[in-house]
């Protein structure tokens, strides 16, 4: 480990508690300035005609109380670990819904997230390896279709074709809990395949250009130059170099992971973490929304820590500063 | 990175993202003549391609009442979800309205709305990103840090969350987009500005006695324009699929005003009955539009950037 390590990372942890403040004091204020709460969005406009009832259901979710009070009440549940229970959900306990749908959503993208490297580091080799060839001009052009290809729109395609049309595959994942082993798979043909894309063309295309700065400088030549086997040349000294910065990439797409898909888990009826937010913003669910985006939140900002570390630590001319 | 995940890779969502960030140290080079400018990107097939269908689509839109063919408000009767045809090239909606003149209309909305959202992004990033750059301190620690916070909500939850506050519109959608995604750009403009107050032009100039504003104006924002440019041609391809996005989810343009996010919206509850048009060709349209600013974007951060060029 470089020098001042410890001391960065302590520096860095510490600053994630005004940062995390922030962040709840900014989704506090938002989702109490929308206009309706919890008890219009639930009970719709027969409960205008009961204000007497508005009141009473308005006292025992504490909603009474002016906004400081209700912030700070928030805040030192949080801190003896307690989100609170979810006002819609069955009013079950928000840290247990979190939870259940974190798990959909991790595996959900982490398939993706695998699938796209899997499929991206190669293609993204043999690109630069041969540059401005056939293959590599297709490469390119397919990697900005992928990138411009709405998902959502795919995501209607795919379903109206595969499952609609042919029958292949179940279009919504609600089936998905009761399903044995290998039919739970094919739940997850076309999330994957429409969240996977993406990241291929993302990684693909910085796997290139990653491939090509290492190939271009002098101690790949010097290699050559010695008479070294051209397969050596390329993997055991470009390689290893080119995938440096696949680190910080793949760390900048975690976020994501972790905060779900919205609109795709929306559409496949996916259960996980996105649409839990999605559902609980419509319903005005404050424990929801505040749980869903300080774990999601705190999860990102994690992971951008351990990013720079990762980075500093197989790059060894990276320090750890700032 | 296209976050949010929704769709795409937003431009700089982080100012270091290795892909779709403009380059650093572009500007400390000498500013690049013009015209070597414009024939490297007109050496770049993809990007003029792609600068020829921006200027296809923005023309088709300025034209919507010469080539709407149909008024797109039109209810018309029996002719509920028709295949493309001679009479309707696009087919016809769920009710009765001809497609190809929603979708150019829906073109005219979705394109001014990205734009619009992009003119915000910019002023804003620019502005704050500016100002913490040059100033540094406490300004700089302020932003950085809340940059920090939004940039940790997932786009899309904090779009919806704004969203819900106002009731949804055209005007509310260009506004929500605009101030919640430009802590990309702001960072991107302050990694500039401080890598350049400290070169010896900079350096010059106060020595003179010029006041920070001209220094900012007159001596650092040329030097950061050309990144300013390609980070908005970047954003233009996010900002529309982000409206696209939200209208999608009945959160941004309102029906009966067409934009092709809630075209799609409208055209899904068809689709069972196998109205396959009313998915495919607003689809394909932003598809289409995302593509180009991105092949533009693209081709005009090598053009300006030598160093870059065909990587």
């Amino acid at each position: 480990m470089p020098p001042g390590t410890t001391a960065y990372l302590v520096r860095r942890v510490l600053l994630l508690v005004p940062l995390l403040l922030g962040l709840s004091l900014i989704m506090f204020g938002l989702i109490h300035a929308a206009p309706g709460d919890p008890v219009t969005a639930r009970l719709g406009p027969q409960a205008a005609a009961n204000p007497e009832f508005l009141t009473q259901a308005r006292k025992n979710l504490g909603l009474d109380q002016p906004l400081p009070v209700q912030y700070v009440r928030w805040l030192g549940d949080l801190l003896q670990g307690d989100l609170g229970n979810a006002y819609t959900f069955n009013n079950v306990p928000v840290l247990d819904l979190i939870q259940s749908r974190f798990w959909g959503t991790v595996q959900l993208q982490g398939v993706s997230l695998l699938l796209g490297l899997l499929i991206a580091i190669p293609v993204g080799i043999v690109s630069a390896t041969r540059q401005y060839s056939t293959t590599d001009n297709l490469v390119t052009v397919g990697s900005f279709i992928g990138l411009a290809l709405p998902n959502f729109w795919l995501a209607l395609l795919l379903q109206i074709w595969l499952s609609v049309e042919l029958g292949w595959l179940p279009t919504v994942s609600t089936g998905q809990a009761r399903a044995g082993f290998p039919e739970r798979l094919e739940y997850f043909v076309m999330p994957v395949i429409v969240l996977a894309l993406p990241n291929i063309a993302y990684f693909a295309r910085f796997m290139r250009s990653s491939m090509l700065e290492v190939i271009g400088q002098d101690y790949v030549t010097v290699a050559r130059a010695k008479g070294l086997e051209p397969r050596a040349v390329l993997y055991r000294h470009a390689l290893r170099n080119a995938l440096i910065p696949m680190v910080t990439v793949v760390g900048l797409q975690l976020p994501r992971v972790l905060s779900g898909a919205v609109i795709i888990e929306q559409i496949f009826a996916w259960p996980g973490l996105g649409r839990l937010a999605y559902d609980a913003i419509g319903q005005r669910d404050y424990p929801v929304i505040l749980g869903v985006t300080m774990v999601t939140g705190a999860a990102v900002m994690v992971v951008n820590v351990l990013t720079d570390l990762a980075y500093a630590l197989v790059d060894p001319r990276v320090g750890v500063q700032g | 990175m296209r976050d949010e995940g929704i769709v795409g890779v937003a431009p700089a969502r982080r100012a270091d993202d290795p892909v779709l960030a403009a380059p650093t140290g572009l500007a400390a080079a000498p500013a690049p003549r013009r015209w070597a400018v414009a024939r490297r990107f007109a050496r770049n097939k993809l990007a003029v391609a792609g600068l020829l269908t921006i200027v296809v689509l923005y023309s088709a839109a300025l034209a919507e009442p010469l080539i709407g063919r149909y008024p797109y408000d039109e209810i018309g009767f029996g002719l509920r979800d028709k295949p493309p045809s001679a009479d309707h090239w696009l087919g016809t909606d769920r009710q009765s309205r001809d497609v190809w003149a929603r979708l150019v209309k829906g073109g005219q909305v979705s394109l001014a709305a990205g734009f619009a959202a992009v003119v915000i992004i910019m002023t804003i990033g620019v502005t704050l990103g500016g100002l913490a750059g040059f100033f540094g301190g406490w300004v700089d620690a302020l932003l950085m840090r809340f940059t920090d916070i939004l940039l940790a909500i997932p786009l899309i939850l904090l779009l919806i969350t704004a969203a819900s506050l106002f009731q949804p519109s055209l005007r509310t959608t260009i506004v929500v987009i605009g101030l919640s995604s430009w802590p990309g750009a702001a960072r991107l403009v302050r990694g500039q500005f401080l890598a350049l107050k400290g070169q010896e032009f900079v350096t010059a100039a106060r020595a003179i006695g010029a006041p920070p504003g001209r220094i900012m104006l007159r001596h650092l924002l040329p030097n950061t324009l050309a990144i300013i440019i390609v980070e908005a041609t970047l954003w233009l391809s996010y900002a529309i699929l982000l409206e696209a996005s939200l209208s999608y989810l009945g959160l941004g343009v309102q029906i009966p005003t067409p934009s092709w996010g809630n075209m799609l919206q409208d055209g899904q509850r068809e689709l069972l009955a196998g109205a396959w048009w009313l998915t495919l060709f607003p689809g394909m349209a932003i598809f289409l539009t995302v593509l180009a600013f991105n092949l533009v974007g693209d081709g005009l951060r090598d053009a300006l950037d030598p160093r870059h060029r065909r990587r």
